[in-house]
């Protein structure tokens, strides 16, 4: 079964030729061009990732991207015309894992699409332990004291990265890379909002975080392992 | 010495500086002089008239105590023309101890003048304690002189203080001639004078204070109005565009106001003007931007796709999909930078600051160019003498601009090494890109920054280029505050440097050479 992917665009021949071009790489396709229909073929479809236009008639993407996000960790690879770099942020900060700005090219989409739905390979170690957190890599589980902490693929892979290699510090490129597969995309704000987003989860005091360290200048390393 | 100078120096600003101080220092110098001068003339007069009164009272009583001291001895001289020589002399002494009643009389003495033989010798006599030293042989000789009038000497009697001593001629019947002396103290005369010359230079003072504080006041009421301008103009240079004087009155200060209310009032209007023209530009650069990409998103898509599968089509229309696809590229960078630049313009780019390794970020940057530099036999080297240490950079801008630097290299480098030099100081950082290709010459060179202009536009660009990179990189050097360089030699190649000052530097002095010389201890 091939994998599915939700096209959300209000202009339809983007709609169109994004459909054109993803079934001609082996995707499944469904095509959405408002807010309310993107919402509604999320529940219906089921997709493995959404591909997010953020100017949508309706519902706005970010909002889109927010509900999304309230009960499902599928991957958002946001679509942006680029009107103003706020925006980027605003999605980012929203829950979408990554972007892409048009008019792009279909190999970077492509490239995009299948960095996210990638799954990391099954890990030598069934579980890592990075401050008081457990991360269960078998079970794709986070939990502190037994709780568990619900994340994103995303924000999962972006812990155990740091987690794997505690002693390292990881510059935000390093981290693009392994995290987001990118090759020399410069865009270090994705890997700050995503760390944001993954300190509110993580962190007990988010201005004083233990698990994910902030390196000056550097970037970032995992924290020291706190016995439970 | 350090600690003088910077003293002097802040004295010296502060006198430039303060038009109050000036003119209250001015004036308070003048009236020192004035007063010291009114001050000097009153007190010497009145010491003179002082001393002068006291002179006469002291003379006067020497005079009638010489005139009764001598009629008493006159009538000392009995029926047979004989005189009780000591009889007498004591009761010339009771008679001066009597009639004497100036304050500071000392003491008296009837000395017999030297050098004479008389039938019969009075003894000298004086008072208890009378300063035998202060009678000068001098005052001894006048008297001689002049038997009739009283004589006098200022002297400094024992304890320090100012004297007279007066002396008069006494003729004692039958044993000769005798001085009558006496001594004044005059220290009651100097304490009066003391007295009165430390009031005047009491009242003189206040004097200068007073003047010193009306010409302050004075000094600050005129110039109230220039100050309040000052301040005004100061805040609507800050960009308080809203500032403005109130005015009061109609004299030449409120004219100041009104003028420069006016003047603030179509400064603002014209800054308004063109805030207004920039959000439009703005707004429509943004509108454009979306408005383009749009449809290019599906054309480039289309295009892509239609390249893809040219090898299907007949070979005119395989051609026009490649000439498509190409030209799609070209239209799309193009289109980026026109967008890019326009942002610039309008005043909407912002930096985006963050920590970073400058040798880090060029490291990176060299990465990215790597293979396209191998293709063309070119290698990059990156030499760091400093720049290790993370600065506020705007990352993106930063290493669009070395790109660029690179891209060109590479263009013009004729496959020769490249060389990417970093170093930083306290004041500045900066970034150069060294080629030893096809270089420029002086005129090129100025011209480099100039939109959509091309060194050579027979050249083959290897890695695209819109004619506006440069522009663009010198735009962001200068959202950093920085500037760009260009070295070139025609034939020796070709340097760019970026400087962009650190921690508010102005005009720092950038930490490379231009072009940087390679040294082995770099390496």
């Amino acid at each position: 079964m091939s994998a599915r992917i939700l096209i959300v665009d209000d202009d339809p021949s983007i709609g169109e030729v994004l459909d054109m071009f993803l079934r001609s790489e082996g995707y499944d396709t469904r095509v959405a061009t408002s807010g309310p229909q993107a919402l509604e073929f999320f529940e219906e479809y089921q997709p493995h990732l959404v591909l997010l236009d953020l100017n949508l008639p309706g519902i706005d993407g970010i909002s889109v991207c927010r509900s999304i996000r309230e009960h499902a960790g599928t991957p958002i690879i946001m679509l942006t015309a680029r009107t103003d770099p706020q925006d980027i942020i605003h999605g980012l900060e929203a829950g979408a894992d990554d972007y892409v700005e048009k008019p792009f090219n279909e190999q970077i989409l492509s490239a995009r699409i299948k960095a996210c739905m990638r799954r990391p390979p099954s890990a030598s170690t069934s579980s890592l332990r990075v401050g008081d957190i457990l991360i269960d890599l078998r079970g794709h589980v986070v939990s502190r004291d037994g709780v568990p902490i619900s994340l994103t693929p995303l924000e999962f892979e972006l812990l155990h990265t740091l987690a794997s290699r505690p002693t390292e510090v990881f510059s935000r490129e390093a981290l693009l890379e392994q995290v987001w597969g990118y090759q020399y995309k410069a865009d270090t704000r994705l890997v700050n909002v995503h760390v944001q987003r993954l300190r509110s989860k993580v962190e007990h005091d988010v201005d004083d975080p233990k698990i994910v360290l902030t390196v000056r200048g550097v970037g970032y390393r995992a924290g020291e392992i706190i016995a439970a | 010495m350090k600690f003088l100078a910077k003293i002097v120096r802040q004295s010296r600003e502060s006198w430039v500086g303060s038009l109050r101080l000036r003119m209250t220092a001015i004036s308070v110098g003048l009236s020192l002089v004035a007063v010291a001068a009114i001050g000097s003339f009153l007190s010497y007069t009145i010491e003179q008239n002082l001393f002068e009164s006291r002179r006469n009272e002291v003379i006067s009583e020497t005079q009638s105590v010489s005139d009764t001291v001598q009629s008493q001895f006159d009538g000392a001289i009995d029926a047979e023309n004989a005189i009780d020589i000591e009889t007498a002399n004591s009761n010339a002494q009771a008679t001066i101890r009597a009639t004497t009643n100036s304050p500071g009389l000392i003491g008296f003495a009837i000395l017999r003048a030297p050098d004479q033989t008389t039938d019969q010798v009075m003894t000298s006599s004086s008072s208890v304690g009378f300063p035998v030293t202060v009678v000068s042989d001098s005052l001894r000789q006048a008297i001689h002189d002049d038997r009739t009038n009283v004589y006098y000497q200022s002297v400094e009697v024992p304890g320090g203080s100012p004297g007279i001593v007066t002396g008069a001629n006494i003729d004692v019947p039958i044993a000769g001639r005798y001085d009558l002396v006496l001594v004044y103290d005059l220290a009651d005369v100097e304490a009066n004078l003391a007295f009165v010359q430390s009031a005047l230079i009491a009242g003189e003072l206040f004097f200068v204070a007073i003047t010193g504080l009306i010409v302050w006041l004075v000094t600050t009421r005129s110039i109230q109005p220039i100050i309040t301008t000052a301040a005004m103009a100061e805040r609507f240079a800050a960009g308080n565009l809203d500032e403005r004087i109130d005015v009061e009155g109609t004299d030449v200060s409120a004219k100041l106001a009104i003028s420069f209310n006016r003047m603030a009032e179509s400064i603002s209007a014209q800054i308004n003007r063109l805030a207004t023209l920039s959000t439009l530009q703005q707004q429509f650069v943004s509108d454009v931007s979306h408005e383009l990409r749009t449809p290019l998103t599906t054309i480039k898509l289309a295009g892509s796709m239609l390249f893809k599968q040219r090898n299907t089509f007949d070979k005119d229309s395989a051609r026009a999909a490649e000439l498509l696809h190409r030209q799609i590229e070209t239209f799309e960078q193009l289109l980026t930078e026109l967008i890019e630049l326009s942002r610039y313009d309008a005043g909407a780019a912002k930096l985006e600051l963050e920590p970073i390794s400058p040798a880090v970020l060029a490291q990176s940057c060299i990465d990215e160019m790597t293979p396209l530099a191998g293709s063309q036999g070119s290698t990059i080297t990156l030499y760091a003498p400093g720049g290790h240490k993370p600065v506020e950079l705007d990352s993106r801008r930063v290493r669009r601009i070395l790109h660029n630097f690179l891209s060109n290299a590479l263009d013009h480098g004729e496959g020769e090494p490249i060389e990417v030099w970093v170093n930083s100081t306290s004041t500045a950082v900066s970034f150069a890109v060294r080629d030893h290709g096809v270089g420029m010459s002086a005129d090129d060179a100025e011209r480099v920054f100039d939109r959509f202009w091309r060194a050579d536009p027979s050249r083959q660009r290897q890695s695209g280029g819109t004619g506006l990179g440069l522009a663009i990189a010198l735009g962001y050097a200068k959202l950093h505050g920085g500037t760009i360089d260009v070295w070139s030699e025609p034939q020796h190649g070709a340097c760019f440097r970026l400087t962009i000052p650190l921690g508010g530097a102005v005009d720092p002095v950038s930490p490379l050479d231009l072009p940087p010389i390679a040294e082995d201890t770099y390496a």
